[in-house]
């Protein structure tokens, strides 16, 4: 036993290295698995207020470019009116959803897990798995929320997985990033007859219940057929651009929880 | 003594603030990001004690993970380069020793000497870094293309500082 101490004491430079990275991955891995630990959310908080200082700065540089991104999305919205004013009311869905507008104080479109902080969280009602759209299309999800901030996992993260569909046909596959390029994503479980035109738009599917159905994700731009599993992958450019990010609009579905606990019912 | 420990945690809350608020936002083409904090490991003395090394590369990493989101991959990194630092100078030690209690700087050890111990060091931390980060996803090649290139814009970054903030070596000619 004594030798055995001894031995510790000779080689404490090498035990102490030891013990600090196992605290390091100790820290690494439980923040993978138990997202609400305390040290996380304050870690949230924290980097969520030097985030916004900087970002009050950044934010009057890019006013110019927002103004004609808002003023885009205008009129896309006028025009979705304009055109659903002439059907017939059967076509509108009855579910009601509820958009609030927040502020990406932070982003990262370079990681191979990146992120995006928002100045609004649980106070304003924002809680986790609610869809997150930008002016251009659809951003990601709701991953935690602290009280004035929350955390968004955008469909470049490698955990995320996104149901959608094709415009065109209406067949439905999973969106998966592939961890390299922010600007384009990978569409798999789509069968190998289905023609792929280039710029078909992929939409959002609504089953999770995150996101209105038809919601542009991005669009094709290639696919490759694999033949011994009879699915294609799709290369999708994705709609959002992420390294311009800044006002984005926060989707509730209001019947969500009764979606959620029907599907919790039938799976179990 | 007590001046260079008042130097070193200037050091220590400047090379922090410059990294979470400018650096951790330089994000060019998705390749290149530097970490300017590991300075601070490259520039202690040679006989600096290796144990106080590992605790202050873990308080460094942790407090840089807790402002930057990235829990644990830091602190690993970080820890790691202060354990390999010993070794790497014993390997690079001249042939009649370090003098000893003195800062690791270009103008104490020469342009050649510096660049090579700062090389490896700021390879092997992002190297590290890159790997914990990208872990289960993309290839090694990818891993290692990214390491390279930040090395180089954090190596470029360590030279500018060294060039405009270290001070002539009045303390070599017995001033101080």
């Amino acid at each position: 036993m004594r030798n055995f101490f001894q031995f510790i004491w000779n080689n404490q430079f090498t035990f102490l290295f030891f013990f600090l990275e196992f605290i390091g991955f100790v820290i690494l891995t439980t923040n993978n698995s138990f997202h609400n630990s305390s040290l996380y959310s304050t870690s949230i908080s924290l980097s969520g207020k030097v985030a916004n200082i900087n970002n009050s700065y950044a934010q009057y540089i890019g006013l110019k470019e927002e103004n004609t991104l808002l003023l885009e999305e205008s009129a896309r919205l006028k025009e979705k009116l304009l055109n659903s004013s002439g059907t017939s009311n059967n076509n509108v869905s009855r579910i009601h959803y509820k958009t609030r507008k927040a502020n990406a104080i932070k982003s990262t479109y370079n990681l191979g897990n990146n992120y995006i902080i928002l100045d609004k969280g649980s106070n304003a009602g924002i809680s986790p798995q609610q869809g997150v759209i930008g002016p251009e299309g659809v951003v990601g999800i709701i991953s935690h929320c602290s009280e004035h901030y929350s955390k968004v996992i955008p469909l470049i993260h490698s955990q995320s997985l996104i149901s959608c569909k094709l415009s065109s046909s209406s067949y439905f596959g999973i969106l998966k990033w592939e961890g390299k390029d922010a600007h384009f994503a990978i569409l798999e479980d789509i069968p190998n007859h289905v023609g792929i035109q280039p710029n078909d738009s992929i939409l959002t599917r609504g089953a999770s219940g995150a996101f209105p159905p038809n919601e542009l994700i991005g669009f094709a731009v290639s696919s490759e057929r694999n033949e011994s599993t009879g699915f294609q992958s799709i290369t999708v450019k994705l709609a959002t651009n992420y390294e311009n990010i800044d006002n984005l609009y926060i989707i509730e579905n209001e019947e969500k929880p009764e979606l959620d606990s029907l599907i919790m019912e039938i799976e179990q | 003594m007590t001046r260079d420990i008042f130097s070193y945690i200037i050091h220590f809350l400047l090379l922090i603030i410059v990294q979470i608020v400018l650096l951790n936002n330089v994000q060019f083409s998705g390749l290149l990001n530097p970490y300017l904090y590991i300075y601070l490991l490259i520039i202690l003395p040679v006989d600096f004690p290796p144990n106080a090394g590992l605790f202050l590369a873990f308080a460094m990493g942790i407090i840089i993970d807790i402002f930057s989101q990235t829990l644990g991959m830091h602190t690993i990194s970080a820890v790691f380069l202060a354990y390999a630092r010993p070794y790497i100078l014993r390997s690079m030690a001249p042939r009649d020793g370090y003098e000893f209690s003195r800062n690791v700087s270009i103008k104490q050890m020469g342009w050649l000497w510096f660049l090579t111990f700062s090389g490896i060091m700021v390879f092997l931390h992002h190297f590290v870094l890159f790997f914990i980060e990208s872990f289960r996803m993309s290839g090694l090649g990818y891993t290692l293309l990214k390491a390279m290139g930040s090395s180089l814009l954090t190596l470029s970054l360590i030279v500018v500082v060294q060039l405009l903030f270290t001070r002539s070596p009045k303390s070599g000619l017995g001033y101080d």
